[in-house]
């Protein structure tokens, strides 16, 4: 699970590439959590290369967006496969992160 | 030696591994493999190997459809090791000890298949009568794995067995569902949320009521069609004070309900293709009458799907007969 993080003025994009599983999420939770959760910046985080979400990567975005949510501060999903999209709605993650089908609603709600 | 029947001191009984098929041994500081003329080969990293070939520490070596990985440790690495796989091997016992025992008389039946994974995840299950006859059926799926997600489980399953739950209706699963998120919030719990399948059959109108919390739906196999049955609702313990949807479903008569874990579908198979839900819900009804049980017999169909025939995840699987 590769994490990239790229801050552009006023957002902080995080592009991941790989699947959330269990070493997945190993790999990436403890930078993920520190750069997200500390960022003053609303923060977009783009799926598209995620092939595949367990229940530690719902985990660890519930977890870092409560902190967000404890500051005030937004954090919203987007582009997810079809595959992860499934796996959002079934476990309702969509009921407590915002999820946009594209980078351009990302962009817009989390600066809204 | 590595074959299909003994003498070899790893016997593994698959139709793709030959009688005597490799031998596995020490030399020097390293170790090597060699193919003792086998039908379908000896492969290391993914390589069909032609003789002998060094296999090194960390390396994926298949024979069949196995895959082993060699494995260096300390004699404290080992040690600590077996202890941990002996504390995990305790938990699962201790799991399977507050399981209900199927029911095998009355109108309504049950039969169910638990087989914890190596590194234990926290599913558990449970189904009883409320004290007016309706009947209740329940799966939990604690996220992560370890004793720390067996130990959640069994806090939840300890407190539906005692239908301890204050102030709730146990017949309405909405308000259950409710109950259980306000009593087990992951910033209390040490970050772990689970999923629920929650419902309770009334025998006198036929009606299940049922709600789903972050989980997938249960399927309801009656008349040669399958429905899912389920409700969306996120997960127990994430959002504080939020109300669970339910609904509720006329049974047909001889009717199946099926509650499993993701632990039964998400698996990767022989092909490496990684299996989702329908993979498993196409094979509902497809045992019902094998010798084992129709659980069973799902559980063997699944496991015979995976390369090493070890799964990564708890497979729970509940079916309930309804009359």
């Amino acid at each position: 699970m590769q994490a990239e993080y790229q801050e552009t003025g006023d957002i902080l994009k995080v592009l991941l590439d790989g699947r959330l599983d269990t070493d997945g999420v190993h790999s990436c939770e403890l930078g993920f959590s520190a750069r997200v959760a500390s960022s003053p910046l609303p923060v977009i985080v783009d799926l598209a290369n995620v092939s595949f979400l367990a229940s530690l990567g719902v985990r660890m975005f519930i977890s870092t967006a409560r902190i967000r949510a404890a500051k005030g501060s937004k954090m919203i999903l987007f582009a997810p496969s079809d595959e992860v999209r499934d796996i959002i709605e079934t476990m309702g993650l969509d009921e407590i992160i915002p999820v946009a089908d594209d980078e351009t609603a990302a962009l817009a709600q989390a600066l809204a | 030696m590595i074959g299909r029947v003994a003498p070899a001191g790893l016997v593994m009984p698959d139709g793709e591994v030959s009688r005597m098929h490799c031998r596995v041994a020490v030399a020097g500081n390293g170790v090597t493999v060699t193919d003792l003329g086998s039908t379908n080969g000896t492969f290391v990293e993914g390589q069909r190997i032609d003789g002998s070939a060094d296999l090194p520490v960390g390396a994926m070596l298949r024979v069949g459809t196995r895959r082993l990985q060699l494995e260096r440790l300390t004699g404290r690495q080992l040690k600590q090791s077996e202890d941990q796989g002996r504390d995990i091997a305790a938990a699962a016992a201790y799991v399977t000890a507050l399981l209900p025992p199927p029911l095998t008389d009355g109108p309504i039946r049950t039969e169910w298949c638990y087989e914890p994974s190596a590194q234990l995840g926290g599913d558990a299950f449970g189904h009883g009568f409320l004290p007016d006859g309706r009947f209740l059926v329940y799966l939990i799926d604690v996220a992560g794995h370890g004793a720390g997600a067996a130990l959640h489980a069994v806090a939840v399953m300890n407190l539906l067995r005692q239908r301890a739950l204050p102030d709730t209706d146990m017949g309405d699963p909405g308000a259950v569902l409710a109950c259980l998120n306000r009593l087990f919030p992951m910033a209390a719990h040490a970050d772990m949320y689970f999923t629920a399948w929650y419902g309770v059959y009334d025998p006198a109108t036929r009606q299940l009521r049922y709600a789903a919390a972050g989980h997938h739906p249960a399927w309801l196999l009656a008349g040669g069609e399958l429905r899912a049955i389920g409700t969306r609702n996120p997960m127990i313990g994430a959002v504080a004070d939020r109300e669970f949807r339910a609904d509720v479903s006329e049974m047909p008569a001889d009717a199946s309900l099926y509650l499993f874990s993701d632990g039964v579908f998400e698996i990767v198979d022989h092909v490496a293709r990684r299996w989702t839900l329908s993979d498993f819900t196409a094979l509902i009804g497809k045992h019902r009458d094998d010798p084992a049980g129709e659980a069973a017999a799902l559980l063997r169909t699944v496991r015979a799907e995976v390369p090493s025939g070890a799964l990564d995840d708890d497979f729970s699987l509940v079916i309930v007969r309804l009359p």
